[in-house]
């Protein structure tokens, strides 16, 4: 009984506080940004004053079906979270995120603005890149601890990690790819830019582009969980260790966004798929002949 | 820098270009000058730093030929003389050809016009003490005469 | 048959720093052919000329562009005092040098910043500019503007730089030095950086003298030729240098050649205010020109012409400036035929567009 209650309340909790803390994520991102080429930068909170700007917009949205379908990508993006932080399926996590990004392509394609359909092309490429990797991670995590559920995973008897180097070596280059950063922001960035202008969301304006903000600060907060996943079992410090190693990862996103340019899409299709063999089914096989 | 000018007749203007093409001059400009009775132009070579120019002056109803089919770069300065002076330049190559949308403007050829030569200064009239209604017209103008003809001989 | 989409390129565009408006019909996501249109900043200052009188149209002329502004200032001076065979003293000469290459080093900082901005390289971008600020603060000390400064006039120039100023000025430039050679470094040998730009709008030799291209453009192909080599009216007779110049043509190329002319102009301004002369610093002028005249300068992107044809009044015939931008409009339409989409910014960056210049 107190499972469940526990997964209730788990997911409550995110879907009040994950927008605010993916909100802070953002805003620490841009200051450390700015510091890193130093100078000032906007202040931490600066993300929930955009997004606030932006629901007080008129919506000037092209079609009613891109509302829609910007509406069903912000539900699937919290329905991935909800099963994530009640302690769900793996796998129903990765799909239903697929699924809201799917959602988001079809938006973008029902503009006929020819910025917003490369955009889309390239959104595409960019899943094609980094869903085999986040496979071979679900996959990863069942041969481990026998199970596809959270729940179970996290209450390993061993940190997962020690088993899966190199499928995290795999994740974290995938993460950058999801979490649009160079040498990976090809489909769209925070700041303006440079080959699509704004790619994805060049239609979107006012509250349609404020929901696909909350969306994004809702995926950050289950990637980041994803990351904790392999830090954190049984021991109740882990869930420490977890966030620290979150810090961490977000520290070198940042670091590697500041020191790379940005690649074409043929690139980061190929290193991607190599990294995932590389890294992600050699750990695999490792874990199968070992058992 | 030594400034030579060769003039030359609009009928040679393709084959003076092939020499120059021939001898290795690569084209820095074409230059169009409003003149009263037609357009000034002048085409611009430059070989190892040797820098000479021919002249064509073509009248305002005239046509002149491209030369892309010997400088393809020429495009760019023909369709601007075409898009601002509204000079007829024909033949360009097909590719290249913008037919009047190179340039972005709100009216046709803007600088077809001759500049106009500004106007003499006018010399203010000398200041008339003011005249009762009662005084014949005919007093009036001997004064003014009076008063142009003194200035006539102090100027 | 795939269909053609029509992708308009500008006018408004993050990465262009000037509006130009270039039509790409593509396939998928390769360009089939490259229509440019411009005039989007056209004011209309050649034909200004016949209502200014000719002395104050030095101002005009100046603001054709701001980057390039003190060069085109110069070059109309240059233009008039060779039709009025007005000898400018030696010292305004060396001072308009130094000026000179001063605003080549600030044009070429931008260009850089503008190019890793392109690229996504944000970090980089920031750097350079940053760089950059310091030689605006040279010029705002020497001159009273950032950008725009009107220094020079038909005759010489209208402020003086006194032993100290100078000399404080190659001290700082051999201070930001080693943070250039820092900064460079990260473009020439950074992996994504040259993924990016090597192989990248190929313009062989035969295509960049057949395309009449000038500048960095052309030097970059192999194509040696640099106006400062015979310049007549600048200090470079006295001062020793050679034009940089490299042989691939691509992207990566042009800019070795851009940030090679960077380290070339701190050492010319070196030279230049070693051998600095005494003495006046303008030419008195009398009357009106009555002559034509055709002068080149090499500018930061190239060989600029300007040409001027007086009719004995103050107002001018004609003043034509033909900038190093409106020759290299036609490597770029050939070199974006057949490119791929994500390649266009960094074409369109990479022959350093100034298209206020362009359009005047």
């Amino acid at each position: 009984m107190s499972k469940t209650l526990t997964a209730v309340l788990a997911g409550i909790a995110y879907v009040i506080f994950a927008p605010l803390l993916g909100g802070l994520l953002t805003g620490l991102d841009r200051k450390i940004t700015a510091h890193v080429q130093r100078r000032k930068g906007p202040p931490v909170l600066q993300p929930f004053y955009d997004v606030f700007k932006l629901l007080g917009k008129e919506n000037a949205s092209i079609n009613s079906a891109q509302d829609f379908y910007v509406g069903i990508f912000l539900l699937f993006t919290i329905l991935s979270g909800i099963f994530f932080f009640t302690g769900g399926d793996i796998l129903m996590v990765m799909l239903t995120a697929t699924l809201a990004g799917v959602c988001l392509v079809v938006a973008a394609y029902s503009s006929n603005s020819p910025f917003s359909q490369m955009g889309a092309e390239r959104e595409l490429m960019q899943d094609m890149s980094y869903e085999p990797m986040l496979l071979v991670t679900a996959i990863g995590f069942y041969l481990v601890t026998g199970s596809f559920r959270v729940e179970k995973i996290i209450s390993g008897p061993r940190v997962n990690i020690a088993f899966l180097p190199g499928i995290f070596i795999g994740l974290c280059f995938a993460l950058i790819i999801k979490f649009r950063k160079s040498p990976f922001d090809i489909s769209m960035s925070h700041e303006a830019h440079q080959e699509i202008v704004q790619g994805v969301v060049t239609e979107f304006s006012g509250p349609m582009l404020a929901m696909v903000q909350l969306a994004h600060w809702y995926e950050n907060v289950v990637l980041f969980g994803i990351v904790a996943l392999f830090f954190v079992w049984d021991a109740p410090w882990s869930f420490l260790l977890g966030l620290a190693c979150c810090a961490g990862v977000f520290i070198l996103g940042i670091v590697i966004d500041n020191s790379c340019a940005r690649v074409k899409w043929q690139h980061m299709l190929r290193s991607s798929w190599i990294m995932t063999l590389a890294a992600g089914c050699v750990n695999l096989l490792v874990l199968m002949a070992m058992r | 820098m030594k400034q030579e000018y060769t003039e030359i007749e609009s009928p040679a203007l393709l084959d003076n270009v092939k020499e120059m093409k021939e001898d290795g001059y690569r084209l820095v400009q074409i230059c169009c000058t409003r003149v009263p009775d037609g357009y000034e132009l002048t085409y611009s070579f430059d070989k190892e730093y040797n820098f000479c120019h021919l002249r064509l002056t073509v009248p305002e109803s005239g046509w002149v030929m491209s030369i892309t089919s010997l400088y393809w770069s020429a495009f760019i300065y023909e369709n601007e003389m075409h898009d601002l002076f509204g000079l007829d330049v024909r033949h360009i190559a097909n590719d290249v050809d913008y037919k009047g949308t190179f340039y972005r403007l709100s009216e046709k050829a803007p600088w077809h016009t001759p500049p106009k030569k500004p106007a003499p200064p006018v010399r203010p009239q000398a200041k008339q003490p003011p005249v009762s209604k009662a005084a014949p017209a005919g007093e009036a103008v001997k004064t003014t005469a009076k008063a142009e003809e003194g200035a006539k001989e102090h100027g | 048959m795939a269909e053609t989409t029509v992708i308009p390129f500008g006018p408004q565009h993050p990465v262009l720093p000037e509006p130009v408006h270039i039509d790409l019909e593509m396939q998928d996501e390769k360009v089939l052919r490259a229509i440019p249109s411009i005039g989007y900043v056209h004011r209309g200052l050649e034909k200004l000329v016949e209502k200014r009188d000719y002395q104050k149209f030095v101002y005009v002329a100046e603001r054709i562009c701001g980057i390039c502004s003190f060069g085109h200032g110069w070059g109309y001076c240059r233009a008039v005092e060779g039709a009025m065979h007005i000898d400018v003293p030696p010292r305004a000469k060396y001072l308009r040098t130094i000026w000179h290459e001063l605003s080549r080093i600030h044009s070429h900082l931008l260009w850089l910043g503008l190019m890793a901005d392109a690229m996504g390289f944000e970090n980089l971008f920031m750097s350079s500019w940053r760089m950059r600020e310091k030689i605006l603060d040279i010029f705002e000390e020497t001159t009273g503007g950032r950008i725009i400064f009107s220094v020079c006039k038909i005759g010489g120039v209208r402020r003086d730089m006194e032993k100290g100023t100078l000399n404080s000025i190659v001290d700082r430039l051999t201070d930001m030095e080693a943070e250039l050679r820092v900064i460079t470094d990260e473009f020439l040998k950074e992996p994504t950086v040259i993924r990016r730009m090597s192989g990248v709008g190929v313009l062989s030799r035969e295509d960049a003298i057949e395309l009449c291209c000038v500048g960095p453009v052309a030097r970059a192909s192999g194509v040696v030729g640099d106006m400062r080599l015979i310049d007549t009216e600048g200090a470079y007779q006295d001062l020793s240098f050679e034009p940089c110049v490299a042989t691939e043509g691509d992207c990566l190329a042009r800019c070795k050649v851009r940030i090679a002319e960077l380290f070339q102009s701190i050492g010319l301004i070196r030279q230049a205010v070693e051998k600095v002369p005494d003495g006046e610093i303008a030419a008195l002028v009398r009357g009106n020109p009555k002559e034509e005249f055709f002068t080149r300068i090499e500018q930061p992107r190239g060989e600029a012409i300007y040409y001027v044809k007086g009719n004995g009044t103050k107002f001018l015939d004609r003043m034509r400036v033909r900038t190093p931008t409106n020759a290299n409009i036609p490597a770029l339409v050939r070199a974006l035929q057949g490119c791929d989409y994500a390649d266009v910014p960094m074409l369109v960056v990479t022959i350093d567009p100034c298209i206020s210049c362009t359009e005047r």
